[in-house]
């Protein structure tokens, strides 16, 4: 049961399948205790069932799947009571107040009533709730009920936090307001396994990340080794008119180690970006505008799928 | 596959969900009273006001007649708001139950606490009831709860509540769209209201519809209810009791699984 030092979650070939689509087609991963792990994908690949599966949500198709040491086939409460979970879509109880959601949620876990009482105090002033604890649920912002979802996750002290796309709907600053809490937690030496489909989110809270791409994880390693080993470190974005693209006939062959066209632009994977632009003027290409920026995981991905990740 | 033991509910975590209604209800406490006038205005304006004009029925005056069925329609009513009405929105609008469901709370657990609260609303709304009929009396209201045997009505009652909630959470899990709840009202919670025995006996409807009405739950809670309220028991009040706990059971038991096959998926 204990888990002292094996992984905290392990999934060999995991499957999920509805009907005949699989949705979780074969993973392998290993989450160890006190990091933080992510699942990088678009929508449709398969991140949320793998979430639901190891929040024991949703029945395993196939494969192995052992989480905290224990399997969520037969012991489905007693791992849940030792995992947070933050849904993507908010469930909130929304007939009762801010502070009542976090007691009655830690009744559920049967806390005793004066813990419950410590814990939601001490979890809404972490979550900045504490002026609005007596409030009604729904006429809080989009970011203070991701924010409460939180605090109710923690309400157990949870080996493990899931997080299924914990920002997506928020605007900037409310997802900042996220970040800082989820930063907060890991310098406690939380375990936290997210899901998202942005890259920024993924390189600012991932130690580790598996990304994914239609039911499979296509590769798997820290933001920064990913950057280095799929993509090269800077990367020069190219926007051109149309009739200017069209008739580019090669010019621009030679310059980069990879050339990647989009809809509306041209990406070359190069060591110096400003070098390159020099070249390509020095060529002659007219440019509408030219960016150089460094590789990010949005890149990797690219290049692993063919795709973006965000349409 | 699944095992019994994984799929029975534990009494002590169901109890959680009848403590979580405890606390909303605390925010709405005004609205339990709603279900609770529509049976006592009937008794008051059928039984009494047009009662009047009637005669007695089967040897009992016409509100003493009614007043059982009232009773009944008492029970059905908890059951309904909160057994459909409140399930069917935790389930598919608010997603209440997802979120509990991420504890260590199973939907054996969520459907039995749920269950146990339309019956407590229910059994509510019958035990005012009958101490209404009681505080009017025999002067001014029906002559009821007379014999000895009207010590057993209220428990009788709480039975007529959980059958009737068992049967309401497991229509709901065949609810899709908010419009089915008109089906299911008109086309069945009205007719078993009216023609269920509760405003005259049923041998007054044709065959083939008499036949239809004894398999509603209805008919068997105004056959259960009436004799042990007016002192008329017989042995064939068995027969309706354990009508009761048979199908309150087997509506439990596909309310579970089909709320399992819903949730976790």
């Amino acid at each position: 049961m204990e888990p002292t030092d094996g992984p905290l979650i392990r999934a060999r070939n995991l499957t999920k399948r509805f009907d005949a689509v699989a949705a979780v087609d074969g993973v392998d991963f290993d989450v160890w205790p006190g990091e933080a792990f992510g699942f990088l994908g678009p929508n449709g690949a398969g991140k949320t069932s793998t979430m639901r599966m190891i929040a024991c949500a949703s029945p395993v198709t196939a494969g192995e799947l052992t989480v905290i040491g224990m399997d969520p086939r037969t012991e489905a409460s007693a791992i849940k009571a030792r995992l947070g979970v933050v849904p993507q879509q908010d469930n909130l109880d929304v007939e009762i107040t801010v502070e009542e959601n976090l007691l009655m949620y830690a009744r559920y876990f049967d806390i005793p009533r004066n813990v419950a009482a410590r814990r939601t105090k001490e979890l809404l002033e972490f979550v900045q709730l504490g002026e609005r604890r007596r409030s009604e649920v729904e006429p809080l912002s989009g970011g203070m009920k991701r924010r409460l979802t939180i605090a109710r996750a923690l309400i157990n002290e949870p080996d493990v936090i899931l997080l299924d796309e914990p920002t997506t709907g928020l605007d900037p600053q409310a997802r900042h307001a996220i970040w800082d809490r989820l930063y907060r937690l890991k310098r406690r030496g939380a375990t936290l396994l997210l899901t998202t489909h942005y890259m920024d989110e993924a390189e600012q809270l991932c130690d580790r990340l598996v990304i994914m791409d239609k039911g499979r994880i296509v590769a798997e390693g820290s933001p920064r080794d990913l950057i280095a080993r799929y993509s090269t470190r800077e990367v020069l974005e190219l926007r051109l008119h149309d009739d200017v693209r069209a008739g580019l006939h090669g010019q621009l062959d030679g310059l980069a180690e990879r050339v990647q066209e989009l809809p509306d632009r041209v990406q070359l994977y190069v060591a110096d970006g400003e070098r390159t632009l020099e070249q390509v003027r020095a060529r002659g290409v007219p440019l509408v505008s030219a960016l150089v920026r460094r590789a990010t995981l949005e890149d990797v991905f690219l290049r692993l799928t063919g795709h973006t990740l965000v349409d | 596959m699944t095992s019994l033991a994984l799929m029975l509910p534990s009494l002590r975590r169901s109890h959680h969900m009848v403590e979580r209604n405890l606390v909303v209800y605390r925010h709405v406490w005004m609205v339990i009273f709603s279900g609770f006038f529509e049976p006592l205005f009937y008794l008051l304006g059928i039984g009494l006001g047009l009662g009047g004009l009637v005669p007695d029925v089967g040897g009992l005056s016409y509100g003493a007649f009614i007043a059982p069925g009232l009773l009944a329609a008492s029970c059905m009513n908890g059951a309904i708001t909160d057994g459909m009405f409140n399930i069917y929105f935790k389930l598919h609008h608010q997603k209440t139950y997802d979120g509990i469901l991420a504890t260590p709370m199973r939907v054996a657990d969520i459907t039995f606490g749920e269950m146990q609260w339309a019956v407590v609303r229910g059994s509510l709304y019958a035990a005012a009831f009958l101490v209404i009929v009681w505080l009017l009396g025999e002067v001014v209201g029906p002559p009821m709860l007379l014999s000895p045997w009207a010590v057993l009505s209220f428990p009788a009652a709480v039975l007529v509540a959980a059958t009737f909630s068992a049967m309401a959470v497991c229509v709901t899990t065949f609810l899709r769209k908010v419009q089915d709840f008109d089906i299911v009202i008109g086309l069945g919670v009205m007719p078993m209201f009216l023609f269920g025995g509760t405003f005259f006996p049923v041998d007054q409807l044709p065959d083939a519809v008499r036949w239809v009405v004894q398999v509603v739950p209805m008919y068997h809670a105004v056959e259960t209810l009436r004799p042990l309220t007016t002192g008329t028991v017989d042995g064939s009040i068995a027969g309706h009791v354990a009508y009761l706990v048979l199908t309150g059971t087997a509506a439990f038991v596909v309310a579970m699984r089909r709320l399992e096959r819903t949730l976790v998926k």
